[in-house]
């Protein structure tokens, strides 16, 4: 049977599991971590680094490193979200060509999903290192609260890095699934996930039976730890400033500096009680001197600057429980997920609201990829005795007269759904409508999420109101949502199938899909190419070392000569080899090499 | 299966969906299904057709492949396999029973009630009902079978997911599920009221069949009270009609059956016996005799339709009595019913009439509470087409400016029947002139119709009694400016 991966696709960082021998299990990278920053830069050279060696050369190649490309991806060039990001950010955003974003690396300009794309490329690679063999279906983690549009992006980013995405699932879901495993319990819980970029918290309900029940899911897609690090920043431009009259944030270095050193910081916050955030050379000054930054941060300090933000998860936690008409009390258990809950404050204040200590039996870091391998392994397992039930996060509907929104499927419906609504034209003599699918609360249409649009054309001419349409809405079970729109008079039927815009289209997408090939291709060979260069050089090293010894010995008679220009000959084609960066070539020669090594060692200890 | 068939003699059942008379039948295989009931066996099927039970078990077989019977001591699901035959479609990779089942559930979900979707009693608790929700779910979440061919069964499946989620949502939400048993009870109650609206007796011979039937409703309800005293409990689903078509039982003795009054007449004038047999009568006493016959003829015929009258108008009163007792009772679909009778057995009878005017009047007020409170219910899921109809008719039971003026305002949210909509706030506006809202309502109601002149009428007419108001005013601004 073939494996499923599941990837938590984070902000900051990402994890892939798998499920081995009926055991869902976190596999780790080839540094032997169990996550993977989720950073991609391109060098000077124009290599591309994913994960940990782009976290490593961030500092000194701010401006060519992305990080937190989750915040981005699906979003709209005009969005507040990217306007916020065009101020905050070290690397350079542009606008793409249908509305979208792109992210400009060394004069090349990328779309969000294909950063994505290569993070995911990575944790596939880290799997199929692992498993030994080629991986082509996954499932993807995605925050509750992302949009279709959000949701779209993240699949296609699967596609562009050769990822069948079987299935796009929550994360707080996710998380249940793992928690749930095997417990055959019938129980209420609530997971609480801050993770690095988005806020979740979503109320399930476990059957003993195998069904797990989403009743109600909410969420921020705009705070998570991201947010607390640049509090910290804040506060240390802040001080600097006061102190200086210098504005850190002018310089991308040091910008990116400040911010390695805040989510340090942070972090070890979470067991000390304060923490001395060192970074000398911070910047100099006009006039060539080197100023230093040097603060103590408590723990304190940090919960005043992070206050309104733990606040504002505990008010979302509210509204979520109220959408799932239950009570605190009603809750019989609580999970918290994402790196962020290890903050004591967070824990303290869910404690105080939940009334109830939070679980501890579930790695906040890895918990959603485990439950995404889950729900992948189930899936396609022969006899599938695990279901999962999840919901529409946001409300769907389309735009009437006035730019009002008017609503179909409301928030927090169990898919698969359908609803319908009739409608009727809004002027006299109207003989086409146009279907907006919009997603979203607010009843101002042009403040939610265009999802798609179609025209229905061939109604009668007649005075407004008489015409009556029908539109139906239905979401079925992959998540996909189809509108229908119907003339009830002449019965004309016309629909969508809403393949929400991620800002790229189809062809596009196929070229990326393209382009991430080749660099597959290149990639692997560039390791290949790596390992054999090296082991050749270090023979070629050797033999170089030994020639002017053996040169001595043997120089003097013609069979010595010979063999002399011989090893001259392999030495010059194994360079070529080198030269011509052919990793299959290199081999060929690191047999002649490896003999020619070893010849001359004997030849060097027998004169000795 | 087969060892159990060879074992017990063989049972059929007829397949109701299926015209016989549409099938390639010789007369003795007609002959050995028109002896099919479900009960005899094959055996017994021979003996009263006087054929050999071989032949027989051969016809039986023949009937069955070709759908007409189906085997009812093998697998009880046959019958509806066959049924759904035309729709299975084998190259899936779910198996014929699931697909028979999906199928079987689909064409109901529009008639089950959430307990019956569940397949859980009406008292079941909320556990019960969660249980039951979650082992369907593993049968019907299309999830299940991911990655195999389900073809249109997908789409099945999905709706009756959806169904089953919503009996779900609102069974464990105890104030939905209040709601919900409430509108169950209004539904049962109104339902009943267009059953009966629709099977309106339309002859003689049916209004007496429909008597009958009252009247034995009437005394099973009676016995069934004296045994449920304790807690009087609407019946969900009041109990069905009798179609026409359906056990046609003896009529009371006196109706026009000229056989049975001939050979009445024969009894009460003597003509039965020793002196009826035929001797040489003269013609006189022929005559005579004629003459006299004609007379109590005619006598009898006057007692006759006395006492008819007589019975008729005791069965007036019982029936009336008995329309007053159920509408004390409650059961205002049994009160209409049994008023239903009596008026149409009343012939013209002033005072009856009035009486029984006065009385649909009162239990046109109670169902008028059923139909709003369906209404309500509808309307807050939603269902504004379905809520307006009820809101119209609790109007016609007890008419109330509210009430029309919500039925208005449902067909204008659906967006259907503008112009009875506009129909229904006109009304309102009869009864209450002076109500601002009503006025406006209707003035919506013309704007969405299109009909300008007539919306700035009744906002102008509205702004007279609230010269004031700032909204009125600008609307009409509005208005004026689209005319313009």
């Amino acid at each position: 049977m073939e494996t499923v991966i599941g990837i938590d696709l984070g902000t900051t960082n990402s994890c892939v599991a798998v499920m081995d021998s009926a055991v869902p299990t976190v596999i780790p990278n080839r540094g032997g971590y169990k996550t993977t920053p989720s950073m991609v830069a391109v060098t000077e050279a124009g290599k591309r680094l994913v994960g940990h060696i782009a976290k490593r050369q961030a500092i000194t190649n701010a401006e060519n490193t992305v990080y937190a490309a989750k915040r981005l991806i699906g979003r709209k060039w005009n969005s507040p979200q990217i306007k916020n990001a065009l101020l905050t950010s070290s690397y350079n955003i542009a606008e793409g060509p249908h509305d979208d974003v792109r992210i400009v690396l060394r004069d090349k300009s990328y779309s969000v999903p294909e950063i994505s794309s290569m993070i995911l490329q990575e944790m596939k690679i880290i799997a199929e290192d692992y498993l030994g063999q080629p991986v082509t279906q996954a499932v993807v983690t995605v925050p509750a609260y992302f949009n279709d549009n959000q949701r779209q992006a993240t699949k296609d980013a699967g596609t562009i890095a050769g990822l069948d995405v079987i299935r796009i699932i929550n994360e707080p879901t996710a998380a249940a699934l793992a928690y749930g495993l095997g417990k055959e319990i019938d129980r209420v819980i609530a997971v609480y996930d801050l993770g690095g970029g988005t806020f979740d918290i979503s109320i399930l309900e476990l059957s003993s039976t195998g069904v797990f029940k989403v009743i109600a899911t909410t969420g921020d897609t705009f705070l998570g730890g991201e947010d607390f690090d640049a509090r910290i920043v804040d506060w240390l431009v802040h001080g600097f400033q006061q102190e200086h009259e210098i504005d850190l944030r002018q310089d991308r270095m040091a910008l990116q500096r400040l911010r390695d050193a805040a989510e340090k910081a942070k972090c070890e916050l979470s067991s000390v009680r304060e923490t001395d955030i060192n970074l000398p050379f911070i910047i100099s000054t006009g006039r060539n001197e080197a100023l230093h930054l040097q603060r103590t941060l408590t723990r304190e300090t940090l919960e005043g600057l992070t206050e309104d933000l733990i606040e504002r998860t505990i008010e979302i936690c509210r509204d979520a429980l109220g959408d799932a008409r239950l009570e605190p009390k009603d809750l019989e258990d609580v999970i918290l997920v994402g790196g962020m809950t290890r903050m004591p404050a967070i824990q303290k204040a869910a404690t105080e609201y939940f009334g109830r200590t939070p679980n501890k039996g579930v790695h906040p870091d890895e918990v959603v990829a485990l439950g995404a391998a889950i729900q992948g392994h189930a899936l396609i397992e022969d006899k599938n005795d695990m279901i999962l039930l999840d919901v529409t996060p946001h409300a769907l509907g389309i735009m009437t007269f006035g730019s009002h929104f008017e609503e179909l499927i409301p928030q927090n419906t169990t898919v698969p759904t359908s609803r319908t609504k009739v409608f009727t034209t809004s002027r006299d003599n109207q003989t086409a409508v146009k279907i907006l699918v919009m997603q979203g609360e607010n009843d101002n249409a042009e403040k939610n999420e265009l999802l798609g649009e179609f025209i229905l054309t061939g109604l009668r001419r007649a005075t407004k109101g008489e015409i009556e349409i029908e539109v139906t809405f239905e979401i079925n079970t992959d998540g996909i949502v189809s509108v229908f729109a119907k003339d009830l008079e002449t019965g004309q039927a016309q629909s969508i199938q809403v393949t929400a815009t991620s800002g790229l289209t189809q062809d596009e997408i196929h070229h990326m899909i393209e382009t991430a090939k080749d660099y597959l291709v290149e990639r692997r060979t560039d390791e290949d190419f790596e390992a054999a260069k090296q082991e050749a050089e270090t023979l070629i090293a050797e033999i170089e070392r030994l020639f002017p010894e053996v040169e001595g010995v043997v120089g003097s008679s013609d069979f010595g000569q010979d063999a002399l220009g011989k090893a001259r000959t392999v030495l010059e084609h194994a360079r070529e080899a080198i030269e011509a960066r052919g990793a299959a070539q290199i081999r060929q020669h690191v047999d002649g090499l490896a003999r020619t090594q070893r010849m001359f060692k004997g030849v060097v200890s027998r004169a000795q | 299966m087969s060892a159990k068939s060879k074992l017990a003699p063989a049972i059929y059942q007829r397949v109701d969906i299926v015209d016989v008379r549409t099938l390639p039948l010789d007369p003795e295989e007609a002959f050995v299904l028109s002896q099919v009931d479900g009960k005899s066996h094959e055996g017994a099927i021979a003996l009263a057709t006087g054929l050999e039970l071989d032949r027989v078990a051969g016809h039986l077989r023949r009937l069955a492949t070709l759908g007409a019977v189906h085997n009812a001591s093998e697998s009880p699901r046959s019958a509806t396999h066959i049924r759904w035959s035309s729709q299975l479609d084998e190259s899936l990779s779910i198996d014929a029973d699931l697909q028979v089942r999906i199928l079987e559930i689909s064409s109901q979900l529009s008639e089950l009630d959430h307990f019956q979707l569940l397949g859980v009693k009406m008292t079941a608790d909320r556990s019960t009902i969660k249980r039951a929700y979650f082992s369907m779910i593993g049968v019907f979440h299309p999830d299940t079978y991911f990655g195999k061919r389900l073809g249109e069964f997908t789409k099945r499946m999905e709706k009756i997911f959806q169904r089953l989620t919503e009996a779900h949502d609102i069974l464990s939400d105890p104030k939905a599920r209040a709601e919900y048993e409430g509108y169950l009870a209004a539904l049962g109650r109104t339902r009943g009221l267009e059953d009966l609206t629709a099977d309106a007796p339309t002859s003689v011979e049916d209004l007496e069949q429909l008597l009958q039937q009252a009247e034995e409703e009437q005394a099973q309800k009676k016995q069934a009270e004296a045994i449920i005293a304790a807690s009087p409990r609407v019946a969900l689903k009041p109990p069905p009609l009798p179609s026409p078509k359906e056990s046609r039982h003896p009529v009371v003795e006196m109706v026009d059956d000229p056989q049975s009054r001939r050979q009445g007449l024969a009894r009460k004038l003597g003509l039965t016996g020793p002196s009826s047999s035929p001797a040489e009568p003269d013609e006189d006493a022929l005559r005579d005799q004629a003459a006299r016959r004609s007379a109590a003829v005619k006598d009898l015929h006057r007692r006759y339709k006395h006492r008819k009258g007589a019975i008729r108008d005791q069965r007036v009163e019982r029936f009336a009595t008995a329309a007053e007792e159920a509408l004390a009772a409650g059961n205002t679909v049994s009160a209409l019913n049994t008023l239903k009778i009596a008026r149409t057995l009343s012939g013209g009878d002033i005072a009856t009439v009035e009486r029984l005017e006065e009385l649909e009047k009162q239990v046109g007020a109670t169902v008028a509470d059923s139909y709003l409170e369906r209404a309500r219910y509808e309307e807050t899921n939603g269902r504004y087409e379905d809520a307006a109809r009820s809101y119209t008719r609790a109007a016609r039971g007890r008419p109330s400016s509210d009430v029309l003026r919500s039925a208005a305002e449902c067909y204008l949210k659906a967006g259907v029947e503008l112009r009875l909509a506009g129909e229904l706030a006109r009304e309102a506006v009869q009864i209450a002139p002076n109500r601002i809202d009503l006025r406006l309502t209707l003035a919506k109601i013309y704007e969405a119709a299109g009909m300008q002149q007539s919306a700035i009428r009744e906002l102008e007419r509205a702004l007279e009694l609230t010269p004031d108001s700032d909204r009125i005013k600008q609307w009409l601004k509005r208005i004026k400016r689209q005319g313009v």
